[in-house]
């Protein structure tokens, strides 16, 4: 069993990580390009695919980052706190399009 | 942490999880590479259909009948007619009474039959903002208007095509989250594979078959990872890019639905496309001069084509409105260029604009992926893609366990066992049931019923067979041996493809001779001649494996007597 | 099959007769199909060259959208079929190295 959680810890968590991290830091990022972009007076599903092109290769790119640098904190800190205030800004930028 | 350098990360990286999410970007890419002649498998799979593809029928003689008789799915309508209906408004429509809201029919330069589906709309929702859709479909042939029968699959495009972005597992959309997590991997081993390989131009052409198996399976590898690099990494993204909106990414219809929304209202405003019912009924004018009207303005603009897709919204409603768009069979883009009339009178209501930058590069992209171009040697090219990048994953499996097995065996590990087993059923096991199937389907009888649950149980069957079995006789691997269920697989590969082009001989009178002399049709003959060029395949490789095992057996028996 | 289809038979030949070249440039390649070296450069410029020419009756073929792909993939098709020639027989590549290919000439 001890091998288990010694696999899970140094392996599986950190894939985990980077790949959950990475993905909130897409989200974010889209969401508030979307938002963003419609705030500014872009079209909507111009800014939509805009995001979606955009999405996987900064996905990719996030999730090597916080794989290869494990040791430092500030690949975590940019994709999991950049990503939530990045979603929040977004959605509160939509609460302001919609008023 | 322990990774002492970049480098050592990005291989811990290809090799992981290329193994893990291997498993399953083999059934993608193995049935992709179906799926691009999944067309033609249907017409092989059902023989009422071998005839020339047809343009889109007329709507006015042909379409209108059968959307007029046309139900709604009866699973569906038990499944969703108690979450859409309001109970507190009154009694539940029954299934037959549903009025029609939408009506849609489909084509493409390859298909003789047509798709056609209904979206019948709920009279009392109980959430008034949604569509509240139940549909029902039918497949028709264009020539009479008369109905496919409905115990018939069409295997290729409605098992072998959703089977590679959905494994056709559909509980809460599972497989396609499972693929999409493969795919995004896919992009991860693929960037560290570059990486971790610096002599990229030297591995384009370098296979020495004569090493040994592990340094060989190391060359297969390379080799057809990197010329078809460009194919993996685009087809891996565009299959991401795909399925963003409404799986991958869903930000637009999940957080951020109100600006969608929004958005929705502002756009039917601004093209004049009503996006609501009227609520006061109106009969629908001649479809058939539309689509004149329709070509003309697309002959005008020197891209003359026919229609691929044809949509009635709001039907039977002042509102409604019909969409007709072009089929894209001479580009990659599929684009469409819908031009949109009043169902009333036929007047037109809007051209489509010509698309932003980036709307154009999307659609380039997800055209290459959908392939609807006519274009056949190109489709072969990505079939050969497809299958290079089988060959790439496959070896990555052999070579894990080659790397291994020996070390493996001093240790009494059961690794690299477990990881062979897998490797058999992904690789020779997934080719087992997909013509398992196609034997079946031209060996049960037509009239059977639920004839295609039928295929598609016995593929299921299939697979577990090839990896019972594989396990079964996996106990060489622990010596540091070969499985021999790769080469009896193999034998058995080459059994079931002859059969299945003698039982499509014997059952539809359809030899090759007359599908590629007499009577050409290239659907059928390429089918057969693929099935033969399989079954030559593995019976290559399964002699091989045999001559090899019978050497090393003579060998070390030789050994023994010394 | 339209007039215009017909360029791509040029094109694969122009690109199978590149990647040819281009694996010929390699030492260990070369030195499978004759004795001596390769020229490296001028084999790798006329392996660019022929990839160019090739990508000329793409465009002429298709659709420039669509020539991109078939030129794409085309060049896979073509890289891998070299590579089996290579590894099962190689001398089919002899016509391919041809004197001024060869360093020698250059002396």
């Amino acid at each position: 069993m001890t091998l288990f959680w010694q696999v899970t810890r140094s392996y599986v968590t950190p894939v985990v990580a980077a790949f959950l991290g990475g993905y909130l830091f897409t989200w974010g990022l889209v969401s508030l390009l979307i938002s963003g972009m419609v705030y500014l007076g872009g079209d909507f599903h111009n800014a939509e695919t805009i995001g979606f092109l955009l999405a996987f290769p900064i996905f990719l790119f996030m999730f090597f980052w916080n794989f290869i640098r494990q040791t430092s904190w500030l690949p975590y800190v940019m994709t999991f706190v950049g990503g939530a205030i990045m979603t929040t800004l977004a959605y509160g930028l939509q609460t302001l399009v919609i008023q | 942490m322990k990774f002492a350098n970049t480098r050592q990360a990005m291989a811990w990286l290809h090799t992981w999880l290329g193994l893990i999410f291997g498993f399953v970007l083999m059934i993608c890419f193995f049935f992709g590479a179906l799926s691009v002649f999944d067309r033609e498998i249907d017409r092989w799979a059902i023989p009422d259909t071998r005839f020339d593809p047809q343009p889109m029928p007329s709507f006015d003689n042909v379409l209108i009948d059968v959307f007029n008789r046309t139900e709604p799915d009866i699973a569906e309508y038990n499944r969703l007619m108690p979450v859409y209906h309001d109970s507190a408004a009154g009694d539940i429509t029954p299934r037959t009474e549903l009025p029609a809201d939408e009506y849609w029919a489909y084509t493409t330069h390859r298909d003789p039959v047509l798709l056609m589906g209904i979206g019948f709309r709920v009279p009392k929702p109980l959430n008034t903002k949604e569509h509240n859709h139940i549909h029902g479909r039918a497949t028709i042939d264009p020539r009479s208007g008369e109905e496919l029968p409905s115990n018939s699959l069409k295997i290729g495009s409605d098992w072998f095509y959703p089977l590679h972005y959905s494994l056709n597992l559909n509980w809460n959309f599972i497989g396609f989250y499972i693929v999409g997590i493969a795919a995004f991997f896919m992009l991860v081993a693929l960037v560290s594979g570059v990486w971790i390989h610096r002599k990229i131009f030297r591995e384009f052409f370098t296979f020495r078959r004569e090493k040994k198996t592990q340094r060989a399976t190391l060359d297969l590898h390379n080799m057809s990872g990197v010329v078809a690099l460009p194919f993996h990494f685009f087809f891996a993204l565009t299959g991401l890019i795909i399925f963003a909106a409404f799986y991958y990414l869903p930000v637009t219809n999940t957080m951020l639905k109100p600006l969608h929304d929004m958005h929705e209202t502002m756009e039917a405003n601004a093209t004049g496309l009503p996006h609501q019912r009227l609520g006061i009924t109106a009969q629908i004018a001649s479809v058939d001069d539309m689509v004149t009207e329709a070509k003309r303005r697309w002959a005008a603009r020197d891209m003359a084509g026919e229609v691929g897709f044809l949509m009635v919204h709001h039907v039977g409603d002042a509102n409604s409105y019909v969409s007709i768009y072009r089929a894209g069979s001479d580009r990659v883009s599929l684009v469409g260029e819908g031009i949109h009339f009043k169902s009333s009178n036929g007047e037109v209501l809007r051209e489509d604009p010509p698309h932003s930058t980036a709307k154009s590069i999307a659609e380039f992209l997800t055209g290459l992926h959908l392939q609807h171009f006519e274009h056949w040697f190109l489709r072969w090219l990505y079939v050969l893609g497809g299958l290079l990048g089988c060959v790439c994953i496959a070896t990555g499996f052999i070579f894990f366990t080659e790397k291994r097995k020996q070390q493996h065996a001093k240790n009494n590990s059961q690794g690299s066992r477990i990881v062979d087993a897998f490797a058999i059923t992904t690789v020779t096991g997934i080719i087992i049931a997909a013509v398992s199937m196609l034997v079946a389907n031209r060996i049960l009888p037509a009239d059977l019923a639920n004839k295609g649950d039928w295929e598609k149980w016995i593929f299921c069957i299939a697979l577990s067979f090839s990896f019972l079995h594989a396990t079964l006789r996996s106990s060489p691997v622990v010596r540091g041996e070969k499985n021999p269920a790769w080469r009896e697989q193999c034998f058995i590969i080459t059994a079931l493809a002859i059969t299945a082009v003698t039982a499509n001989w014997l059952t539809t009178g359809d030899h090759l001779i007359k599908t590629i002399f007499t009577t050409p049709y290239w659907a059928v003959a390429g089918v057969d001649l693929s099935l033969l060029a399989v079954a030559a395949t593995s019976w290559k490789a399964a002699a091989r494996l045999q001559s090899e095992s019978i050497e090393k057996e003579q060998s070390s028996s030789e050994a023994a007597y010394e | 099959m339209n007039n215009s289809t017909v360029w791509l038979i040029p094109a694969i030949i122009l690109m199978l007769v590149a990647m040819g070249w281009l694996a010929l440039s390699l030492p260990g390649h070369w030195k499978q199909v004759r004795s001596g070296k390769p020229a490296s450069r001028r084999l790798r410029l006329a392996g660019w060259s022929a990839i160019v020419l090739s990508a000329l009756c793409c465009l002429k073929a298709d659709h420039a959208t669509m020539a991109v792909l078939v030129w794409l993939m085309l060049m896979a098709a073509a890289a891998a079929s070299v590579g089996m020639i290579l590894s099962m027989r190689p001398r089919m590549l002899k016509w391919l190295s041809l004197g001024i290919f060869a360093e020698e000439f250059r002396r």
